[in-house]
């Protein structure tokens, strides 16, 4: 076993909660207007946008979203690794790679560590759609491909 | 008729009803005919009632009531008392003609007609010479073998006792082959003169014994001009209706046993009497056979009248309810055919005259179905999209996923993870306990302390390294995903971008075509064809329905006809019930009023009779009129002293034969027939003066008085004296002293 998915609570922060509720059908609604299946998919793909914009925000009031054993294990469970990996080296460049990744192999560690990367890509969402008059799914796909774009530049 | 014509035609007026008072008089008449014992001739007498029986009959009709007794008295007060009415059936006797009978051989003639005012034939002769002979003559001519055999039974007698015994010697001497012994009588019934001969034949057998034929009856009527017809015998009853057998002791009688009527104990004879006589009891025979009758029709109503009538009605009633029921629904139906037939062809009109758009309007459905067969995937191209965003978005990540991996493949190079070759490494030098350097390392040095302590490090540690092994491992797929998934979302997007432009289009289209079908009038004619379709579909069982409803009405009025058939006959049933019914009324208003009429005339009939006895004994014998004669209620004659002690025992035989003979007179007038008396000596127990009195009297009470008396004691100087301004003859019996035989010898 490489990452213990344990039974861990995902946060947003309170006031994004209800956004993260519209952004999930449940596999009912029109896909255009919801672009996540789960909760835990969008604090994924906040979380990557936070990272991409640089933009780690610790929650200021949080509040329980979903729970990590949802969590997709073959790859949002090492993406969010990862991203707690580039979190915890950018607060302590110091600190040596093995004492680094030896905390990284359980989801109660990980989660913590990637919040504040998910509170940012909200962020960065909230301004991005402020102009968009598309459907969310559209709006979102739109910021990926932005960010793919300038990741190729 | 017996029953006395004036009283009953008096009684029928009282009927307020014609036809009932018609047929109560048939119906006495009817049964006058029958003799006693005789059963009812039912088809006889219902015919009686053909005549009636179809006629309405309102039973409020019938008010007849018996009067009271008071109120009877005075009816009878109102006639003139003692008034002899003359009835046109009376008999009067004319002549009996004996041969070879008793002591008459030769044929001898007895007249017995009146002369005039001369009424009595008296036939005197001592004991034993003939006179019962003849009285007995008599009653054979009248009554028959019936009075025959009574008589033979009393006396002790065969036939051949009746034989005159000097034919008898005769006979046996074989001087003659037989002797036919005979009495005829000749009589009168309403002027119509008759004759009646009985005769028996009596020859000597082989064996020297005695034998007499069968006596035979001949009936003849002799007309003005001197013919005789035969006639039926059995026409002699009704000839004689005055003189039926069952009365003939109260007029043919032997004067010893007058007394009898008025004899203590003698009520039952009494009653008979005047109830026989006078009619009543024919009258009741009507009102019982009345009764029987309307208890017969009644029967036969009860047989005849139709029990399912009101059933039948009902059902027929239902049953034109129903027909008339089906008739309006045919008549709506018809209508609605004819409605459905002008809607279907305006219709086809329509379809015929309309624009064709349906090419537009087919091309209008399909692209709507391409719009929305585009919309659905164009929601599943969002689908797509929506399930690979997540992982698409890993890709924005992946300089982390590098960054990480790098870090953990340094750790890889340099061998801390997974560890296993430190661990190794410790272990066995710790086991050769020298150094690669060579340096040795002893037993409880620093050295191999240190290694101890890394070696266990290394053992803890072996798992986490593990897993950081495996997580280095799974980084490098990560990035293969994370694009797969990147593709997908592209795909999706592609094809949501795709099928946006294509439902553009189809848009487009549907615009343009939309702007063609408003240059013309909407016309829907698949609808129009649907709804001729359907008023088709409603046509059809519209038809279907009135053919059915045409078949039903068929078989109900079939079943109709049955049903009229049915209550035909029960029509007929109860017509024929109702004309019992009507027959059965009939009948018991006879009988109730018959019986009205037996109670009334009875009693007029027995205060009569009362009357006329008493008169007519205190006249006979002065020294009774202390007693009063009474016939009560029940028919009984009685005599009360003057101390209102029961008197019929104390009478002497003379008060009781005079009182017999009252009685019996007035039955006689009271009867209204006035038959010939015929008296076997009649003044037997009385003494000269009280005989010389009766004898005065006698010739009054009746139209034809014969007397047997004996001679000297009965038919004496008083008694002849007495009779004699009524006297047409005087029979006297003389004996042949040489034959024995006697002879009728006549003074006139």
């Amino acid at each position: 076993m490489s990452i213990k998915v344990e039974r861990a609570s995902v946060h947003c922060e309170s006031s994004d909660h209800e956004l993260y509720k519209s952004l999930v059908s449940g596999g009912a609604r029109n896909p255009l207007e919801v672009p996540f299946e789960s909760m835990l998919e969008a604090f994924v793909a906040f979380a990557c946008l936070g990272y991409h914009h640089s933009q780690y925000i610790p929650l200021n009031r949080s509040q329980e979203m979903t729970l990590s054993s949802y969590v997709d294990q073959d790859l949002d469970l090492f993406v969010l690794a990862a991203l707690a990996y580039a979190r915890l080296r950018t607060e302590d460049p110091d600190r040596s790679i093995e004492d680094t990744v030896t905390v990284l192999t359980t989801t109660k560690t990980i989660i913590p560590l990637v919040e504040g990367w998910a509170n940012g890509g909200v962020q960065v969402y909230r301004e991005s759609i402020a102009n968009g008059a598309l459907y969310p799914t559209l709006n979102l796909y739109e910021m990926l491909r932005e960010a793919q774009v300038e990741l190729a530049g | 008729m017996i029953v006395s014509q004036k009283r009953f035609r008096d009684t029928l007026q009282r009927i307020e009803n014609p036809e009932l008072s018609r047929l109560i008089s048939d119906s006495v008449a009817f049964n006058s005919n029958l003799r006693e014992g005789q059963n009812i001739p039912w088809k006889e007498f219902e015919r009686l009632l053909d005549d009636f029986g179809s006629k309405p009959f309102d039973s409020e009709t019938i008010i007849f009531e018996a009067r009271s007794v008071d109120e009877l008295r005075e009816l009878l007060a109102s006639q003139s008392a003692g008034r002899i009415i003359p009835t046109r059936e009376s008999v009067r006797l004319e002549r009996i003609v004996l041969k070879n009978f008793g002591a008459y051989q030769d044929e001898e003639t007895l007249e017995l007609s009146p002369r005039g005012e001369q009424n009595v034939t008296v036939v005197a002769a001592g004991n034993g010479v003939g006179k019962s002979t003849l009285f007995d003559a008599i009653n054979w001519a009248l009554f028959g073998e019936d009075f025959l055999q009574e008589m033979l039974s009393s006396k002790r007698k065969d036939r051949l006792g009746l034989v005159n015994y000097r034919a008898i010697d005769e006979l046996k001497e074989k001087r003659i082959p037989e002797v036919e012994s005979s009495a005829v009588l000749w009589f009168q019934v309403e002027s119509e003169r008759y004759y009646v001969r009985r005769r028996f034949s009596t020859t000597l057998l082989s064996s020297g014994e005695l034998s007499s034929s069968l006596v035979t009856t001949s009936l003849y009527r002799v007309d003005p001009g001197g013919n005789h017809e035969p006639l039926d015998e059995d026409r002699l009853p009704a000839l004689l209706s005055s003189l039926p057998k069952n009365v003939k002791e109260f007029y043919l009688f032997d004067g010893e046993h007058i007394n009898r009527f008025a004899s203590p104990g003698s009520q039952e004879a009494v009653m008979s009497a005047i109830r026989r006589i006078l009619g009543v009891r024919l009258l009741e025979r009507a009102q019982e056979n009345s009764a029987e009758l309307a208890k017969r029709f009644r029967s036969a109503f009860n047989r005849a009248a139709p029990k399912d009538a009101k059933e039948l009605a009902e059902e027929e009633e239902a049953k034109r309810d129903l027909i008339k029921h089906r008739e309006g629904e045919k008549d709506r139906l018809g209508k609605a055919v004819v409605e459905l037939q002008g809607m279907i062809r305006q219709l086809e009109e329509k379809l015929r005259t309309a624009p064709d758009t349906s090419e537009l309007q087919k091309r209008r459905d399909l692209l709507r179905q391409q719009a929305a067969a585009i919309q659905e995937r164009r929601v599943e191209s969002g689908g797509l999209l929506r399930k690979s965003m997540a992982g698409a978005f890993t890709t924005i990540a992946a300089s982390a996923v590098s960054e990480f991996r790098a870090g953990l493949g340094s750790l890889k190079e340099k061998g801390e993870i997974p560890g296993q070759i430190s661990e190794q490494l410790i272990t066995e030098l710790l086991e050769h306990g020298q150094c690669i350097c060579g340096r040795h390392i002893s037993e409880e040095g620093d050295v191999r302390e240190r290694l101890l302590k890394e070696l266990d490090r290394a053992q803890r540690m072996a798992p986490l390294r593990s897993s950081l092994l495996d997580i280095h491992a799974r980084l490098g797929s990560v990035r293969a995903l994370a694009d797969s998934k990147c593709r997908e979302a592209q795909r999706g997007y592609q094809g949501y971008l795709e099928e946006t432009e294509n439902l553009a289009d189809v848009n487009s289209a549907l615009e343009g075509i939309s702007l063609e079908l408003e240059d013309v009038e909407e016309i829907d004619r698949q609808a129009w064809e649907r709804e001729r379709a359907q008023k088709q579909h409603d046509l059809s069982t519209a038809m279907a329905n009135v053919r059915s409803l045409e078949q039903q009405l068929k078989q109900d009025a079939a079943e109709l006809k049955e049903l009229e058939r049915r209550l035909a006959e029960v029509a007929e049933k109860t017509r024929v019930a109702a004309e019992l019914r009507r027959k059965a009324a009939w009948a018991e208003a006879a009988s109730d009023a018959l019986k009205a009429i037996v109670h009334e005339f009875a009693t007029l009939a027995r205060l009569d009779v009362e009357r006329r006895t008493a008169a007519l004994w205190h006249r006979l014998l002065p020294n009774t009129r202390q007693y009063e004669v009474e016939v009560t209620d029940g028919f009984e004659l009685s005599v009360d002293s003057p101390t209102g002690a029961a008197g019929l025992s104390q009478l002497s035989m003379g008060q009781q034969h005079c009182l017999g003979l009252a009685f019996i007179t007035s039955v006689a007038q009271a009867s209204e027939t006035l038959p010939p008396l015929v008296i076997d000596m009649p003044f037997g127990r009385l003494d000269s003066e009280v005989a010389a009195t009766v004898a005065t009297e006698m010739p009054s009470l009746t139209n034809q008085l014969v007397l047997f008396v004996l001679e000297g004691t009965e038919w004496n100087e008083q008694t002849r004296r007495a009779l004699e301004p009524a006297l047409a003859r005087v029979a006297r019996l003389r004996v042949d002293p040489a034959t024995k035989n006697t002879h009728i010898r006549i003074q006139e």
